[in-house]
């Protein structure tokens, strides 16, 4: 069997496995944008790692022909980071959602966005918690309904990219999952971006939405930038949450800062090439001696 | 008759030296100076510590055994022969360990300790003030000059052997197998294996990324573990649980991870510098339901070295986690090792199965694919690495078949849990059986793990100067217990006592879970500080007599 190492995504199968997501959810539209960005930069699916956290959406990766990992909930950044730091030459993906960035995880979202690997974050933002019954989540409108909170929710809604951008990402963007156009273009120029790159991707649940449905967001959402703008109105924009929802790269650091990387060698290529011979580590030893 | 007396030592070849003061007063520093001095004048060392978890003031001191003859040492013995006090008064607690036979070097003594030392017939050596009070390093290093001139300690040619500490075989032995990444956050007192690490030739290419927290530190490491890079994390017990989860996900997706976990005192904080063996059974059941991963227990300097290299091969071998027990005794500890313990070309490497070969590839008439987790003849099957085009595959935290693809279905379910724990029995069948130290047969036996080998190594050579029949086995393979092979080594022994860092005899709970096997007798200490091999012999030993193993003879 001989095997094209320069294959495009489009010339392979959906996938092994049919989505269990429920009809009309907005997985499909991220699922179809992430997909369309690997092949519009034409990226060789073995190339690609796709790391999940858990939920609806995390079960992405299942579906897709790349390399991929559904991963534990909360971690999958801390997860890609590694994976990256280990082995430069792959592109890293997480496709999480707002349970496991803004929520368990929001911890390492902070730190990731601070560090700075070179890995594209798309956070499937339902603003609920769906897999486990549609409970609010920290991205949820005041007065939002759930099992949770029978009365409405209390809290004004967490606004995830006024914090990556606090943190420090250099690349913070807002897609929406029914234009799957407009994020597969945010995707694509995600992974160009040399650091993290965060794009908070609005997927109205269909099923517990409620508030959060489709409906609500029309009308609101609009595309506010491609990323020319400035400091004080990418601060603006990343903050900017309410009547009006920007879509689009709401911020672009014009001097990023430097990528996170590994010491020396890859981790990934030093293993394979270790050889416990090598007189360099006889040589250690030596530090050990007294003399 | 069992009669043991502490043996007073005949000469100055065979030293014990302690070095007391406050944290900050430069004690470490005097103390590595007179290791390293006696060391390059061909004596064997051992430095034990004892600290508080604090940056300034308090008492800590350090305790060297030297042995100009080089010969056996496995623990600091009961006494003091030279007494250094860096401050003021610090010697007092310290002050009944003296003898006739003993120096004290200190600063200002006041009248009254003065007269307490002469009526006893210590020799008091002066310890100049430093010049600065700033600058305690000064009569620190000056206190360590005095110590090596009293011991007539002059370097020879060729030191015979190596001075380290066990985080630093740990950290060595880490980086002989291989280990290219390691995911930290600080916690004493496993911080300085990964400091080593960060601290060596940037071309050897170890990555040590700090960062926000355990969970972040396991996960990031078994992340670059994905990629084909030998991976480590290394922490203390509640940073452990905070791993706990992703013990469990790297049991599942068969990701090999090794994570050492350098036991103090707890729960929660407990003594942070301080020293116990609470973790045992924590680490043996750490995960929520059942996955396969493997625990040993290094119990001095040298085994740090090889059960961490070790730890990386099985890792590999199994597809599962490894979690590697030291505590803060042997963490900190520092001995003189023969080069030949920690010779690279005892490394071998073996990184199980790995490729996408023809057996991983399905025959059933579908295009061929690779089945990262296919239901081979031993239930491992060859991993892939991200960037092989033909190893494409998921790896799921959820139930998965072959392709790595959510299956919930009965079937594949209970293969899949059959296949990931079929492992654990080929692991135990390589699994080491205990091993013995002392006479083949003997009155009593101790029983234990981890850094009380020392001690207890010590106790043996003690009771055999005297003539008394004693004997030990030392477990360092806990998980898969290795049940046949104790059975073996257990039938020789008449009565047995448990010598354990912890309150409720850990080692004890395992024979008795695993192998059936109960062993009545106990001796247990968690106050933080190392057991003795005084202690052993004047208090465990005392209590195994008298008593039966149940079980063993089977």
């Amino acid at each position: 069997m001989t095997i094209a190492t320069d294959q495009r995504i489009n010339t392979l199968p959906p996938g092994d496995v049919p989505p269990t997501w429920c009809p009309g959810c907005g997985n499909f539209g991220v699922l179809a944008a992430l997909r369309q960005a690997i092949e519009l930069l034409g990226l060789p699916p073995h190339e690609v790692v796709v790391v999940s956290g858990i939920g609806c959406g995390s079960k992405l990766p299942d579906y897709l022909p790349t390399y991929g990992m559904l991963s534990i909930h909360g971690r999958p950044l801390p997860i890609a980071t590694g994976i990256k730091l280990a082995n430069p030459r792959l592109t890293v993906i997480v496709v999480d959602g707002d349970g496991d960035a803004y929520q368990i995880g929001a911890g390492h979202l902070v730190h990731t966005a601070h560090r700075n690997p070179d890995i594209t974050h798309i956070v499937q933002n339902n603003q609920l918690f769906g897999l486990t019954g549609g409970q609010s989540s920290i991205t949820s409108d005041v007065g939002f309904k759930s099992g949770t909170t029978p009365q409405g929710a209390s809290h004004a809604p967490m606004v995830p990219t006024a914090l990556t951008f606090t943190a420090g990402a250099g690349f913070v963007a807002r897609g929406i999952a029914n234009d799957p156009a407009l994020l597969a273009g945010l995707i694509a120029r995600g992974i160009q971006y040399p650091g993290y790159a965060h794009i908070d991707a609005l997927q109205p649940c269909v099923s517990f939405g409620g508030l959060n449905s489709f409906d609500p967001y029309s009308g609101r959402t609009y595309v506010a930038s491609d990323g020319a703008h400035d400091y004080a109105r990418s601060r603006e924009l990343v903050g900017e949450w309410g009547e009006r929802v920007p879509l689009g790269v709401l911020h672009l650091d014009p001097a990023p800062r430097p990528v996170a990387t590994g010491t020396g060698t890859p981790a990934a290529e030093g293993t394979a090439h270790h050889d416990p011979a090598d007189p360099r580590y006889r040589a250690l030893l030596e530090g050990f001696r007294v003399t | 008759m069992w009669s043991f007396d502490a043996p007073v030592r005949a000469s100055m070849d065979d030293v014990q030296v302690r070095v007391a003061g406050a944290v900050g007063e430069g004690g470490p520093d005097c103390v590595l100076t007179i290791a390293r001095g006696l060391t390059a004048a061909g004596w064997s060392v051992l430095q034990a510590n004892d600290a508080p978890a604090q940056v300034r003031g308090g008492h800590t001191f350090q305790t060297l055994r030297a042995r100009r003859d080089c010969g056996n040492l496995h623990a600091p013995r009961r006494g003091i022969d030279i007494l250094v006090s860096l401050s003021e008064g610090a010697f007092e607690p310290h002050e009944a360990a003296l003898t006739a036979r003993s120096a004290l070097v200190a600063r200002a003594l006041s009248p009254s300790a003065r007269q307490r030392l002469e009526e006893r017939g210590t020799m008091v050596l002066p310890l100049p003030p430093a010049a600065r009070d700033d600058e305690p390093a000064t009569s620190a290093s000056t206190a360590a000059s005095t110590v090596l001139s009293l011991l007539d300690a002059r370097p020879v040619e060729a030191p015979p052997t190596l001075l380290l500490s066990g985080n630093e075989a740990v950290a060595y032995g880490a980086l002989v197998a291989g280990c290219r990444f390691v995911g930290l956050y600080p916690m004493t007192p496993a911080t300085s294996i990964a400091e080593w690490l960060a601290a060596r030739d940037p071309a050897l290419g170890v990555s040590v990324v700090s960062v926000e927290d355990e969970i972040a530190a396991a996960t990031m490491s078994l992340g670059a573990a994905y990629t084909g890079a030998r991976a480590m994390t290394v922490t203390s017990g509640a940073g452990l649980a905070l791993m706990a989860e992703s013990v469990g996900f790297a049991g599942m997706a068969e990701i090999p991870l090794v994570i050492v976990d350098a036991q103090r005192p707890g729960p929660s904080t407990g003594m942070p510098t301080r020293t116990e063996q609470g973790d045992l059974l924590f680490a043996i059941h750490i995960h929520h339901a059942e996955a396969p991963h493997i625990v040993l227990a290094p119990g001095d300097v040298a085994e740090c070295f090889e059960l961490t290299a070790r730890a990386f091969n099985l890792a590999e071998r199994y597809q599962c986690p490894v979690i590697v027990l030291t505590d803060g005794h042997l963490a900190t500890l520092r001995r003189t090792v023969v080069p030949s313990a920690l010779d690279p070309a005892r490394v071998h490497l073996d990184r199980g199965a790995v490729g996408v070969d023809a057996t991983a590839i399905s025959s059933d008439g579908a295009p061929p694919r690779y089945e990262r987790y296919g239901f081979t003849l031993d239930g491992i099957s060859p991993r892939a690495w991200p960037g092989d085009p033909r190893g494409v595959h998921t790896a799921s935290s959820y139930e998965h078949d072959p392709r790595g693809h959510i299956d919930e279905s009965a079937a594949n379910r209970s293969a899949a849990v059959d296949r990931r724990t079929d492992r654990l029995e080929l692991a135990r069948a390589e699994a080491r059986g205990p091993r013995r130290y002392g006479p083949a047969a003997a009155e009593v036996t101790l029983l234990t793990w981890g850094s009380t080998t020392m001690a207890c190594r010590e106790a043996v050579d003690l009771a055999a100067a005297q003539g008394l029949s004693l004997n030990m086995l030392q477990f360092t393979d806990l998980w898969p217990f290795p049940k046949d092979a104790t059975w073996d080594a257990m039938r020789e022994v008449q009565r047995a006592v448990l010598v354990e860092q912890n309150s409720t005899g850990q080692l004890g709970a395992l024979l008795r879970c695993e192998a059936r096997i109960e062993v009545p007798a106990v001796h247990l200490r968690y106050d933080g500080r190392p057991i003795t091999p005084e202690e052993i012999l004047e208090r465990a030993v005392p209590a195994a007599l008298g008593t039966t193993v149940d079980g063993a003879s089977r």
